[in-house]
This record gives C-alpha cells, sequence and structure tokens, in this order.
C-alpha cells in the first residue's frame, strides 16, 4: 500500500477521499488539527508518509497556510514530494513559495477517474522510495568510514542527519549511542592542539629572530 | 421564380459615402454569377432603372413626414439580383447589353420596387417615432433655453433702473407657466429614470460583493456536491452497498439545498417584484432571509439570532434594498468570522419598532473593525474603505459594501449609526434607523 499523508483545515471529506484512494492502492492518513510545522514533520516521520498533499487555506484549524508548511517540510526533508491541493490556486501560486507544477486543483479528488492522479501518487512515492535507497547506500559508506574513524566533521553532519531520515522511515537498524557521538569535539581538540604548537612555533623562531 | 436578391439602403451617415456609392451603388443584375449589364453601372442611363428616383419625385415627402410616404432615391440603393438561365422568360438581348423587356421582366421590375417599398416603410416607421421623440425632447430643451435667456435678460435689466428707481420687468421677459411646466416635467422624468437605474446598480453590486465574497465557498460546495454523487455511484459500481449510496445521495440533497439558499441570496435579490416600492411584513421578510444565511453560513459554524418585536412591522419600502442592507451587513460578519477560531460564532439582528421610524440593531462577536477605523468608524461608510485583507495582509475588499448601505438608507432619510465600535473593544456594531414617513 502507498501511504500518502493530506494535511487539510476541513475533515467531513477526508473519510471519502481516503475511500476512494483506497481503491487505487492509496493509504491516505491526515493529522489531527493543531499541529505546529515540527510536530507534522513528526509525524510524517513517525507515519511513514512517503508523499504528502497539503491544502492552502489551514486556518483557523492550523496556525499557517499550506505553502509555509510545504516550505518547512521542503527543508527539512527536501526529498518528500510535497503538493499544494487546494481550491485556492491563484492565492497559492501568488505567495511563490510553491512551484505551478506542485499546485493542484482540489477538484481532481471528484473526478470519475482517479487513475491518472492516483498513478502520479504512486510515482511521488516510488521516487521518494528510490531516494531513500541511494541515502541508504551513502549512510552505509558513511558509517564504514566512521567506523574506522575517518569521516570527516563534515561528513560526520551529513551521517547523522541520514541516519536521523532513514531511522525514522525504518530503513536502518538503531545504532549503539557510542556510534552516534560525534567526533567532532575530538577531532576540533586536535586541530586547536596542532594550531596552538604551530603558533608556539612561529613565536619562538621570532624571538629567535 | 427569382432567386435571392440583397438590397441595401446606404446609410446616411455612412464614411466616405459618396466614394463607396460610385464604387458599389446601383442594383445589378448578375446571370449564372456573370454581371449583365449595363443595370446599375454609375454614371449610366441605366443605372436607375428601376426609375426610384422619378418614383421619389412623386412622393417627396422626408422621412419622417406624419403622413407624406417616404420612397428612396435611386442613388441611395446598392444591391444584387441574382438570375439564372433557367430563367427563360429573362433573355439577354441579341447584343447582349441588356435584357429584353418581357412582362416578366416587368413583374420583376415591380416585384423589388414592392421590396424596396417594405423597406422604405419600415424606414420611415421607425424614423417617425424618432422624430417624435427628438420634437418631445427638443421642446422641453427648447423651453429650457428660453428660460435660461430670459432670465439672464431679466438679471441684466433689473442692473438697469428707470428714473423712478423702479424695474418693472418687460412683458417679452416672462415665461408662459406651461412652458414652465414641460420643462419641469421632463426633468423629473430624467431624475426618476436616474434613480430607478441607481437602485437597480445597487442591488446588482450586492450582489455581485456577495458572489464574489463567497466564490470559494461556491467552488467548495460544488466539490461536495461532486464528491458525494461520485462516492454513491461507486457505492454501487464497486461494493454494490446500496445503503451506502443511498447516504451519500442524502448527503448530495443537503448540499443541494445549500445551493438554493445561495440563489435565495444572491441571484433572487434582483427578482421584479422587489424592485416595487410596497408595504413589507419586516418580520417575515427578516426571518425569511436570514434562515437562508444561515443555511449556508452552518458549515462554517456561524449563526445569525434575531429578536423582533411582538406585533407586526409594517414598513414601505423597496423590498430589495432592505436585502441591499442586510446582505452586505452580513457578509462582511461572515467574512471575518469564518476565519476565526472560537466556539461560537453569532451575528445578531434585532428589530425594533418605534413610534416614528424603524431600527435595526445589527452586531457580531468577531474582532472589530481595524484599529485605523476604530476612532472614526464613519471613514468605513466611504467607498474603497475596507479592512478586509487576506493572509498575506494585502487589502482584498471592495470597499463598497458598507457605501452602499448607506447611499441606501439615506434613501429613506435614515441614519447609519457606528459609534459603539468607538467604546466597544470587541465587536461590530452598527445601528440602522428608518423613518417611517418615506
Amino acid at each position: 500500500m502507498y501511504i500518502v499523508g493530506f494535511v487539510d483545515n476541513s475533515f467531513d471529506l477526508l473519510p471519502d477521499y481516503q475511500t476512494r484512494l483506497s481503491r487505487h492502492g492509496i493509504n491516505l492518513l491526515f493529522p489531527d488539527a493543531g499541529k505546529s510545522k515540527p510536530e507534522i514533520v513528526d509525524w510524517v516521520l513517525q507515519n511513514d508518509v512517503r508523499c504528502l498533499m497539503v491544502d492552502h487555506k489551514l486556518r483557523p484549524n492550523f496556525d499557517y497556510v499550506g505553502t509555509d508548511l510545504v516550505a518547512y517540510i521542503n527543508s527539512a526533508l527536501p526529498d518528500l514530494p510535497c503538493m499544494i491541493l487546494t481550491a485556492y490556486q491563484q492565492e497559492s501560486l501568488n505567495e511563490n513559495l510553491v512551484i505551478k507544477n506542485m499546485i493542484e486543483s482540489r477538484d481532481v479528488l471528484d473526478a470519475s477517474d482517479l487513475s491518472d492522479f492516483c498513478e502520479e501518487l504512486k510515482q511521488a512515492v516510488d521516487v521518494f522510495s528510490k531516494r531513500l535507497d541511494m541515502h541508504e547506500a551513502e549512510y552505509r559508506s558513511l558509517l564504514e568510514a566512521k567506523k574506522k574513524d575517518t569521516i570527516s566533521a563534515q561528513q560526520e553532519e551529513r551521517f547523522t542527519y541520514l541516519y536521523r531520515i532513514l531511522r525514522a522511515y525504518g530503513e536502518v537498524d538503531e545504532l549503539p549511542v557510542e556510534l552516534l557521538n560525534p567526533n567532532i569535539e575530538k577531532k576540533m581538540d586536535s586541530l586547536i592542539g596542532e594550531l596552538s604548537e604551530l603558533l608556539t612555533a612561529l613565536e619562538k623562531k621570532k624571538d629567535g629572530e | 421564380m427569382i432567386p435571392y436578391s440583397g438590397i441595401y439602403i446606404i446609410a446616411k451617415d455612412g464614411f466616405d459615402r459618396s466614394d463607396f456609392r460610385e464604387t458599389f451603388g446601383g442594383i445589378k443584375i448578375y446571370r449564372d454569377h456573370f454581371r449583365v449589364r449595363p443595370y446599375g453601372d454609375p454614371k449610366t442611363s441605366n443605372f436607375d432603372w428601376l426609375q426610384l428616383s422619378s418614383r421619389k419625385n412623386r412622393s417627396p415627402a422626408g422621412v419622417s413626414h406624419p403622413q407624406g410616404a417616404w420612397r428612396v432615391r435611386g442613388d441611395q440603393m446598392l444591391g444584387s439580383v441574382y438570375i439564372s438561365r433557367v430563367n427563360i422568360t429573362l433573355p439577354d438581348q441579341a447584343n447582349r447589353e441588356g435584357i429584353i423587356e418581357t412582362p416578366e421582366f416587368g413583374m420583376l421590375k415591380d416585384f423589388l420596387v414592392g421590396v424596396i417599398q417594405l423597406f422604405e416603410r419600415d424606414r420611415q416607421y421607425v424614423c417617425r417615432k424618432l422624430d417624435d421623440l427628438y420634437k418631445r425632447e427638443t421642446e422641453a430643451e427648447r423651453y429650457r433655453e428660453e428660460i435660461e435667456r430670459k432670465a439672464k435678460a431679466e438679471a441684466e435689466h433689473t442692473a438697469r433702473t428707470d428714473e423712478k428707481g423702479q424695474n418693472p420687468v418687460p412683458v417679452d421677459l416672462m415665461i408662459e407657466a406651461s412652458k414652465a411646466q414641460k420643462v419641469i416635467e421632463e426633468k423629473e422624468e430624467t431624475i426618476r429614470n436616474l434613480e430607478d437605474e441607481n437602485r437597480l446598480l445597487r442591488v446588482l453590486a450586492t450582489t455581485g460583493i456577495a458572489t464574489n465574497s463567497y466564490i470559494h465557498e461556491f467552488k467548495e460546495q460544488t466539490h461536495r456536491l461532486s464528491m458525494k454523487i461520485v462516492m454513491a455511484k461507486e457505492a454501487l459500481e464497486y461494493d454494490k452497498d446500496h445503503e451506502e449510496a443511498i447516504k451519500q445521495l442524502r448527503m448530495a440533497d443537503q448540499i443541494r439545498e445549500s445551493f438554493t439558499s445561495w440563489f435565495r441570496i444572491t441571484v433572487e435579490s434582483v427578482r421584479r417584484d422587489k424592485r416595487s416600492l410596497k408595504r413589507v411584513e419586516l418580520k417575515a421578510f427578516i426571518s425569511q432571509l436570514c434562515d437562508a444565511w444561515n443555511q449556508v453560513l452552518s458549515a462554517k459554524e456561524i449563526c445569525i439570532s434575531t429578536e423582533y418585536p411582538d406585533n407586526d412591522v409594517i414598513y414601505r419600502c423597496f423590498p430589495y434594498e432592505i436585502e441591499i442592507i442586510l446582505n452586505n451587513l452580513i457578509t462582511n460578519s461572515a467574512t471575518i468570522l469564518r476565519d476565526l477560531n472560537g466556539d461560537k460564532k453569532e451575528i445578531r439582528i434585532t428589530l425594533l419598532d418605534r413610534q416614528n421610524s424603524i431600527v435595526l440593531d445589527y452586531s457580531d462577536n468577531g474582532p472589530g473593525l481595524a484599529s485605523a477605523y476604530k476612532t472614526n468608524p464613519d471613514l468605513i461608510l466611504e467607498p474603497f474603505e475596507s479592512d478586509k485583507t487576506n493572509d498575506m495582509g494585502e487589502m482584498v475588499g471592495t470597499g463598497m459594501g458598507m457605501w452602499l448601505i448607506k447611499r441606501t438608507v439615506s434613501d429613506y432619510n435614515g441614519i447609519v449609526d457606528l459609534s459603539q465600535n468607538k467604546s466597544e473593544s470587541q465587536g461590530f456594531f452598527c445601528k440602522i434607523l428608518l423613518p417611517k414617513t418615506v
């Protein structure tokens, strides 16, 4: 089953959307009202949502508009496909936070034939899953480097980020805490020590002159 | 049988009329799409082969002549007559310079003149009517000019004094009362027409404002209706579940009823019977209107509550003008309330029947006017003043709703009182006072 999320202001039609999409192999989930943007991200990760649809008009049940939420999620989860599904297409476009191709009219959900739209959603989920696979491959190589202590500070950050995403989606096993602790401090201490020695040597040389 | 012929009368004020006439003028004959000369050739003796000009000379009356029959001149016509080789009773002359003057050719000419006569009668009918109108209007216009001229002359005359210090107005500067009356009547009719037009434009503007404010609601309701119908269809098609289908159709029916309410508020407000001045029982009228609004606003959890006196409240008015007042107020309140969180979003309308006036006491429990209008709420009654904004803070209101209310109330010599908004921190308050004598 493909898991797709939908953040919407009104809840009365959501069961109908669920029923229709389930006939095409899509499991539609929706978060409760009142969640903040970080809570929405957590909800996405907890529920293994692989494609997200967002309505534009979310007030008063949420404190932001849909394009704001999509922009936030794009920065937190860059690969997650996000789409604005709304009756307020022009308002969404005017905000210039989501590209035009990712803004769709809500009327697509009441079409007689949902096949094309469902295929689009499934393809988006497949793309995201493929990217997760690529991230996993990158993660594994970084894990090896970490175990051999050959990982750089920048790679360490990337490793932590990939682990968080992949773990949330259940793609990787949990790591021991020791492996998660960054060696950045140790590396920084070592670098500062070397720099200090260099400065001392330079001063001595200057004094000697 | 004579095939189709097109005959045109050149417009009197046509552009480059003389050039056009010389090139295209005259009634030409074509046999199998070949010109049959010299009929209709400009500057030839056969140009006016139907002898329209001599016909005109026999009846020279002008086009607006009340009794005489107007005739068109030969040089005012252009047209084409199409015949064929199957018209064997219209044979060509041996020298190929025309058609033999057979009895049938004579009948053709009579027929064409008969057709032209019909056009002449049509044109004369219209021109006579226009002439009557012109005379009526310019008659009043002539009298008005005469009055102005004489008033000016009188003013000059009174500036000069005679040796006794008196200024009797000469008789020739007097105006006959009947002439003055005609001018006054003409002006009054113009004013009445403009007032009626203004009233209709106000109700159309209100309809436009309401439709514009709720365009997204219309789209949303349309989407809901479509969803219920497609769910019912799929319940039968895929699940063979009749009960589910019936349940969805019932919900669709409820949504359909909300459309009826929308039409009641928008389209039906311009119904003809509401545009005549009549005695209206305001309790029932306002109650029906609020019921329609409650149906459409219930989806947004907005409720309109009303309070009426015990007795019937009869008021002589144009019903659609009462709707203008209430529809604009409710549209404004609903737009603000629908985006609010909270348990109870309420609009209150109280009708009061005083000895000399009717009072509509209106309020809502929204955030109230923007701070720019708190100290001077009457500013919101001016055109293009609005505090309605979108999520990005951009002004999206038309600024016309309250102005329409003000114009409508002033027609009844009424008052719009917004003073309570100065002292209240929340909510919008509007008291409309309509004197009973209109």
